[in-house]
């Protein structure tokens, strides 16, 4: 249930990380810890609320689609629901963080009630995408200064946009990544490209960040694509009807609200 | 003929320079020759059988296991545990294994107080009797795993290594193989697999390879030297049957074929059988120069007098050999290719080669090769007195023995599953036999169902039919996403067996797939595809007998039609089923090859010898050998299978050989002596001795496939070489019995004047 957390910590990263405000600290000065902290520094909205189409794509090119809607509160309150394919419509999953303990309801509609679950697969995919739990814990995991070591290790222009290139290496062997590249934008600290390596040092996924929009004042990425290089497949995530800041009751994030349609 | 001999006088270096160029060239291909021994190698590419194989393997991954079975008092302890957890991490270590499934890394959906779970089965190891309690009654209380990783008696379980390429399995194989070893003791340790088959009999077949060759090659030099007692007897036909099995390997090599099962008894084959042609031709010589020639007019008159017999002789070993292309199998076509050809580059080195270094040699210093031995003349002797005296005996046995061979004609059965490759007493074949009894066959069945998984009907009709095999003797383990579903059931409801079901509407399907999506993407690969329109059913059967494997096969796709009908397109592929087809095609191939056999045979032989009741005579004692082979084969309960299915063809076109040489050499007698009788008797002490060494040569070659090991071409050298033993009588007796009685017939005496 943490890795869901993580999940939605995660979306957040890579979807609210905000530049508006474009706070200019001159590049020299600064050093990977501290350009991941601006990136961190930048998520913060008390609510989101966004509607995302997933397609999964595998290597026969053969798609499968999906959209949930993505409601959070706070660092601790996630609820994630299926609109789509119809049979598996209000399919529901809640993420309760409550002292330091995280709780994870699962709701399916055919079966009526509500189960308590948990899944401590590390080698699963997030809904079956190629999002795994590992890449999750990699980019928003909370523990990030102890389990990483991260370096700039120069600057290089992506799609037309000066970027500060990061290396980022686990110090934790459980963690089977050897490398993360990441590319984040001068101008307002967006990651636009990712490279995950794998423990042979070889390239395994790639994901890239695209189509900023600023919405709110936060600049938010309409398309996110996480490509599997080594297996072929990919999964695209499209965001949508994204609010920020937004009214957002305490009751959406009980069980009790799970059931309802 | 005339023209063949001042050719080859004229060009004599020419001839030897160009075959020493070309054998070096082959050379250097043959030795990049590789060896194949895997089911699929037997089967064309454009197989039907073989293309839905791969299809489903692409689709839902390897059906090629390593399966390695460990054996102990207990295996739910700490100490086995442990083993089996670092035997798991070195395997999934080795390069070209793709995964490996063991009780410590097995999983399982877990319904318990806090939800689902997909979870290891065996989360820590168990550090006392109690904790080995827990796991074993967790174990027992679920189907999915037990009796099929590990036995309900917890005294034996498997590894599962998944290979990655099948086709050639050797080399990562024989890696497992050194891996396992270390971890022997005090627990049992057995392999086995197809993969692992396939890779052991590669390894017989290189020992065979490496044995057998240098073996035929001596036993064929003393033959050699007893028959001509002088070094050119010996050096030339050797060298000429060394050229051809160079020269066919090379080719098998040039073209991108590789040594099969079948083929690797092809050297020892082309060195025994190519002998023949090199034995008639020396032969003659010697005979030439005792009648006084000088070297010039000895190698002339031997080509132009036993040029055409040994080319006919030569060309009717190449069609039996080249009628086995008419098989469907890859391998036996692959075979007759290399033999065919190896026997012509034997035959042209025979007229060509020979007698182009013979007319470069000096004349020998000795005759010895030409003299009588008393053994052999006493023997012909012998055979002439049966001819004469005792053809209507011989009449009678031979139609006693075509009775009695007809009689059990129908009784013949093919057998071609792979563990009838492998002696009794081999590691493969009881570590196979361990791990069929044990845990319910090794070969992987699977059932492929089309259509969309989120049909309740369709999910319904697969459990009821996986309930059904679960009754079926010797198919066992079925698998399948209604496995998981139960399974599913079980965690999301309450943690009884009784919950083991599957969803019976469209959304609940649906709902329990997004579910073990999010759980584990992988786990459903093996059992659905993407689009959720193809559903896999693994099963695994039991090692049997080729027919009970039919039957059996034949019992599951009468379940597939009574479960599915005509509703859904259903197909079953699988080890067995690639074996049932090899058994198919050596059936349709024995039949098709044997007619055009002998249909060639015939042909050939009426056409040179100008008539088709010559060619009749020619034929009728290699029919009989023919028909004699199969009548061993019923009378012995001997099976078809890859190699056996060959010897009637391969008898066809050696055996013939001595009747064409009696026959051909009558005729000349004939027109010489005028006198029907003494030519014949002239035939048969001549022509006698060259059919003689030569039949002793090639019997030896087959006799040395004996030693081979390999079951079926154990039996098939020993079938051969009876074949050959029963084609030379009958060229030698019952041939000249036959042309006697007619002789009597239309003469109405045998007077000898």
């Amino acid at each position: 249930m943490k890795k869901i957390k993580l999940m939605l910590t995660f979306l957040v990263i890579s979807t609210f990380v905000i530049g508006g405000l474009g706070t200019a600290v001159m590049a020299e000065d600064m050093t990977g810890e501290d350009i991941l902290e601006k990136v961190d520094e930048k998520m913060d909205s008390e609510t989101r609320d966004f509607v995302l189409d997933m397609t999964i794509v595998n290597e026969n090119g053969q798609e499968r689609d999906r959209k949930i809607t993505i409601k959070t509160k706070g660092e601790n309150k996630g609820l994630v629901k299926f609109l789509e394919p119809g049979d598996v419509k209000d399919t529901a999953l809640l993420t309760v963080e409550e002292n330091d303990e995280e709780n994870m309801w699962l709701y399916l509609p055919a079966l009526g009630n509500v189960k308590k679950i948990a899944s401590h697969n590390k080698n699963g995919n997030f809904m079956g995408t190629d999002f795994t739990y590992n890449d999750i814990d990699m980019v928003g995991g909370s523990n990030y200064e102890d389990d990483y070591d991260s370096k700039l290790v120069g600057e290089e222009e992506i799609r037309g946009n000066m970027c500060y290139k990061l290396s980022t290496t686990p110090t934790k062997e459980s963690i089977n990544y050897s490398e993360m590249k990441m590319w984040v934008r001068k101008d307002d600290y967006m990651p636009l490209k990712l490279e995950f390596y794998d423990e042979d040092g070889e390239l395994h996924k790639i994901m890239t960040n695209k189509n900023y929009r600023d919405i709110d004042s936060h600049i938010t990425p309409e398309e996110i694509v996480m490509e599997n290089v080594q297996k072929g497949t990919k999964t695209v995530l499209k965001l949508s009807e994204v609010k920020y800041n937004i009214e957002l009751n305490d009751k959406i994030f009980t069980t009790r609200y799970l059931t309802r349609n | 003929m005339n023209k063949l001999a001042k050719f080859v006088k004229n060009h004599s270096s020419f001839i030897i320079v160009m075959v020493a160029i070309i054998t070096v060239i082959m050379g250097y291909y043959a030795l990049q020759i590789e060896i194949e021994a895997g089911i699929k190698d037997m089967l064309p590419e454009d197989n039907k059988v073989v293309e839905k194989y791969e299809d489903v393997q692409d689709t839902f991954g390897g059906m090629a296991f390593a399966v390695i079975m460990l054996e102990d008092e207990e295996i739910i302890d700490s100490p086995t545990l442990k083993k089996i957890e670092n035997m798991t991490a070195e395997l999934e270590g080795i390069k070209g294994v793709n995964e490996v499934k063991s009780l410590t890394n097995i999983e399982k959906i877990e319904g318990s107080v806090s939800g689902i779970e997909v979870n290891e089965f065996v989360k820590d190891l168990p550090q006392n009797n109690e904790e080995s309690q827990k796991i074993k009654e967790d174990l027992l209380s679920r189907d999915q795993y037990l009796g099929k990783i590990v036995t309900k008696n917890f005294k034996s379980t498997v590894l599962l290594a998944e290979i990655e390429d099948e086709d050639k399995p050797e080399a990562v194989v024989n890696r497992i193989q050194d891996a396992v070893k270390k971890y022997e003791g005090p627990e049992k340790i057995h392999i086995t697999g197809s993969p692992v088959m396939v890779a052991d009999a590669t390894d017989y077949m290189k020992d065979d390879l490496k044995r057998l060759l240098p073996f035929v090659i001596g036993v064929i030099l003393i033959i050699l030297y007893l028959s001509f007692r002088s070094i050119r007897g010996v050096l030339l036909p050797i060298s000429t049957v060394l050229i051809s099995v160079i020269w066919a390997v090379g080719l098998q090599s040039l073209l991108g074929k590789s040594l099969s099962l079948v083929s690797t008894v092809l050297p020892v084959l082309l060195v025994s059988v190519g002998s023949a042609y090199a034995i008639h031709i020396v032969a003659r010589y010697y005979e030439e120069l005792k009648d006084g020639n000088d070297i010039d007019k000895a190698v002339e008159n031997t080509i132009k007098e036993v040029g055409i017999a040994v080319i006919m002789a030569g060309g009717t070993t190449m069609i039996g050999f080249a009628s086995l292309f008419f098989s469907d199998l890859v391998i036996i076509q692959d075979f007759a290719l290399g033999t065919a050809f190896g026997v012509g580059i034997a035959l042209l080195a025979a007229i060509l080669f020979i007698p182009a270094v013979l007319y470069k040699m000096k004349a020998p210093s000795h005759l010895k090769a030409a003299e009588k031995r008393t053994f052999s003349t006493n023997f012909f002797k012998g055979i002439y007195k049966i001819v004469r005296y005792r053809r209507r005996t011989v009449i009678i046995l031979v139609i006693i023995l075509i009775a009695l061979s007809s009689w059990v004609l129908p009784k013949l059965q093919p057998n071609t599953n792979y563990i009838s490759y492998f002696k009794k007493d081999s590691p493969t074949r009881i570590a196979t036999e361990k791990v069929d009894s044990t845990f319910g066959g090794s070969q992987p069945l699977n059932v492929v169902v089309n259509g969309n998984i989120k049909n309740p009907d369709l999910l319904k009709r697969m459990r009821d039919f996986q309930d059904d095999i679960e009754n079926v003797e010797d198919v066992n383990n079925p698998l399948s996403i209604v496995t998981l579903f139960r399974q599913e059931n079980r965690a999301l409801t309450e943690d009884i067996k009784e919950n083991e079901v599957i969803p019976e509407s469209r959304n609940k399907i649906a709902q329990y797939l997004l579910l073990l999506e999010m759980s584990d993407k992988e786990m459903l690969e093996s059992y659905l595809t993407f689009d959720y329109e193809t559903a896999n059913i693994q099963m695994t059967m039991e090692t049997m007998s080729s027919t009970e494997q039919k039957e059996k096969v034949a019992e599951v796709r009468s379940l597939i039609d009574k479960h599915f009908g005509d509703e859904y397109k259903v197909e079953l592929t699988g080890i067995p089923e690639l074996g049932n087809e090899v058994t198919d095609l050596v059936v349709s191939g024995q039949i098709k090859s044997l007619i055009s056999a002998i249909a060639f045979t015939f042909l050939v032989t009426s056409l040179l010898l100008k008539s088709i009741k010559r060619g009749f005579f020619c034929s009728l004692p290699i029919a009989l050998t023919v028909l004699i082979n199969f009548g061993i084969m019923g009378w012995f309960g001997i099976s078809l299978d890859i190699a056996t299915v060959m010897v009637a063809s391969i008898a066809v076109g050696i055996g013939v050989d001595y009747s064409i040489h009696i026959f051909t050499r009558y005729l000349e007698e004939k027109d010489k002596k005028e006198n029907e009788v003494k030519a014949l008797k002239e035939a048969i002490f001549t022509v006698g001795r060259a059919n003689l060494y030569n039949a002793i040569a090639v019997i030896a070659g087959f006799c040395i496939i004996l030693l081979s090991s390999f079951p079926p071409l154990i039996t098939f050298g020993g079938l051969t070489a009876i074949t050959m033993v029963v084609s030379f009588t009958g060229a030698l007796i019952i041939l000249p019995s036959l042309i006697m009685s007619t002789i009597k017939i239309i003469n109405g005496n045998l007077d000898e004047n």
